[in-house]
């Protein structure tokens, strides 16, 4: 297919989009309102292009460790209906509009912990978004065929990266207040989570009936390989415990990355939602990774011997088959998880950038200084531009970090930093006695065994084949805490979380937080009972009769002016 | 949560087959697909 022609499908695409976010917007009807479903959509952002082309790589080169990151959430989902009803309140009462709100808030609205954790964020997820970015423009070059091109400005996927970056800053900043609800995005949202199923379970069917014939004739053939029964079985008790721990990741990863966040709390319309998505949600990841299973070994047995990459199963064996139409859909379905993470995490990150790195820090005396309307339309630029500028940052880490590496580490890392920001994250749920200094203390001490164990390693290895001088040295000296069995994952996360946690208890009770610490700790631990009184002083909620309004104001006007008065009562 | 974990799973990890399938696969799914029958019923349940 040429580049033209699925450059026009890509636009098309997009438009569509557009036009379902400006009818939802618009209409307003009570059935995108209320509807449940939207929001457990919604909620499927989690699946990104990691899910939709990089589980395929794991299920074909490492078997059952691609399910981990889909076991992770299905063990903490149950729990939501107590966690993330509570969030869901506390943030409503306090108008919150970012994880980085949440968690600074908590310890005494702190200004320096949410810059530190915006930082996090982005250390975190503009790799991520780099991921999708990867993943976008090579099976956009896997489609037409073309050869990727050195250069940038003539390489066609760089088109569609500035198309893309061009929409989500666009319709990403349509709301000053970021904790407005933006039904018209979440809409296009749970269109593309529906769009990539759907497309997943066609290509599903393709491979199981059209390439093989059924379910049962691929495993038979799969199970020849030699290695088929060795990846469909945990790798011994070490395999088994490397298996855990990257559950425990995901576990955290679904409730603190910064979009899973935006899109469970901050669009979250009425609470009784997060009931529907407890069952919804596993549903739609338990069919979701049921077909990766059959594309991942089909794919195999179709390429066995031929070098490709197996991250692109899903585009590839459609156009072995020469079925344009099925490997437009599936790129299609792809694209969709990437604009729809791409967006989100944009939106939020901007949100985080510009309350709590830019105003603070820079425009907080110009700001108060202008009108309001001014201040408006300065804010939301500064938000289209970061979210412009992060969509290209990102673009230029793809092409000098992760050209090479698999999608599924660069995610794994990606979950690993954001974890770091688990302890506080819980801890301002569920203790009083968390303070401030605690979880800076943690925080910090987890993110440099982060950039020593994950990130350094990572992105030095694409330019240096090994450690040399002072580094190596520096890693001898720590060789000391390898554990043998784990991976090099599991076993930072491991380390970071051991110390992070450790460091927060610790300093937590060792020092006693501000009153503003306190009071907040109590609002937020006690959220129930704070809920009540809160709407209590708003709103009354009683019933009162015309004839015992009539009787006070009969004692306050008198009875002629009363019986004027109660026309207008009744 | 504790279905998943570690020494529960490994009693499941050897090459047998149960109904043509690897054990270790038709345990995880069967589980997930219990929990989301659970929630669901418990639910609805809560909902009335």
């Amino acid at each position: 297919m040429s580049s033209f022609a699925l450059f026009f499908v890509v636009l098309f695409y997009l438009a569509l989009l557009f036009l379902v976010a400006h009818l939802a917007e618009k209409k307003r009807s009570k059935l995108w309102i209320n509807n449940p479903y939207i929001y457990a959509l919604s909620l499927a952002v989690y699946c990104t292009a990691w899910t939709y082309y990089g589980s395929i790589g794991v299920a074909a080169t490492s078997g059952l460790n691609y399910l981990p990151i889909y076991i992770g959430p299905i063990m903490i989902i149950p729990a939501w209906i107590y966690i993330n009803t509570r969030i869901v309140r506390i943030s409503r009462v306090n108008k919150i509009s970012s994880l980085a709100d949440f968690i600074s808030l908590r310890y005494g609205n702190s200004r320096s912990l949410s810059a530190i954790i915006t930082i996090v964020c982005l250390l975190a997820i503009v790799p991520y978004i780099g991921l999708q970015i990867k993943a976008i423009s090579e099976t956009f070059h896997l489609v037409t065929e073309t050869p990727m091109s050195k250069d940038i400005l003539t390489d066609n996927a760089t088109f569609v990266v500035v198309l893309i970056a061009l929409f989500s800053s666009y319709y990403g900043t349509r709301y000053v207040d970021a904790s407005e609800k933006r039904l018209g995005i979440i809409s296009a949202i749970a269109l593309e989570s529906f769009l990539k199923l759907f497309f997943i379970i066609i290509l599903g069917l393709f491979v199981i009936y059209y390439a093989f014939d059924g379910f049962s004739d691929i495993y038979e053939k799969a199970s020849k390989f030699e290695d088929f029964k060795e990846k469909n079985t945990f790798n011994g008790i070490e395999g088994a415990m490397n298996w855990m721990i990257l559950c425990m990741i995901s576990a955290t990863a679904i409730c603190i990355l910064p979009r899973q966040f935006h899109t469970a709390i901050v669009e979250n319309r009425q609470e009784k939602h997060i009931r529907t998505a407890i069952w919804f949600f596993p549903l739609y990841l338990l069919i979701f990774t049921i077909f990766i299973f059959p594309i991942a070994w089909g794919g195999r047995l179709i390429f066995d011997g031929q070098k490709v990459n197996p991250e692109f199963y899903s585009i590839l064996i459609p156009q072995h088959f020469d079925n344009t139409l099925i490997t437009v859909l599936v790129f299609l379905g792809g694209l969709s998880s990437c604009i729809s993470m791409i967006i989100i995490s944009a939106i939020t990150l901007s949100i985080m950038l510009s309350n709590n790195l830019i105003i603070p820090y820079g425009l907080l005396g110009k700001l108060k200084s202008e009108s309001e309307e001014k201040n408006t339309r300065s804010i939301t630029n500064i938000r289209k531009f970061s979210i412009f500028a992060l969509i290209i940052m990102a673009f230029a880490f793809y092409k000098y970090f992760i050209l090479k590496t698999s999608l599924d580490s660069v995610g794994l890392i990606s979950f690993v930093v954001i974890a770091q920001l688990a302890p506080a994250f819980f801890g301002a749920l569920f203790w009083r006695r968390g303070s401030y200094k605690g979880a800076v203390t943690g925080l910090l001490a987890g993110l440099v065994i982060c950039y020593f164990g994950l990130i350094i390693p990572q992105y030095y290895f694409s330019y240096n084949q090994e450690f040399k001088g002072v580094i190596r040295e520096m890693y001898d000296a720590f060789g000391f805490f390898t554990i043998p069995y784990l991976e090099r994952i599991p076993q930072i996360f491991f380390w970071s979380m051991l110390v992070n946690t450790s460091l927060f208890t610790i300093v937590s009770v060792s020092s006693k937080g501000n009153y503003r610490e306190r009071n907040f700790a109590e609002l937020y631990v006690d959220i129930d009972k704070y809920i009540q009184n809160h709407e209590n002083a708003f709103i009354w909620r009683g019933t009162a009769y015309i004839s015992d309004i009539q009787n006070i104001l009969e004692r306050f006007l008198g009875k002629k002016k009363q019986s004027r008065h109660s026309e207008f009562l009744i | 949560m504790i279905a998943f974990s570690i020494p529960i799973s490994l009693l499941f990890n050897s090459d047998r087959e149960a109904l043509g399938y690897p054990v270790i696969l038709i345990y995880l799914f069967a589980v997930w697909m219990i929990s989301i029958v659970i929630s669901f019923v418990i639910v609805k349940r809560h909902d009335e």
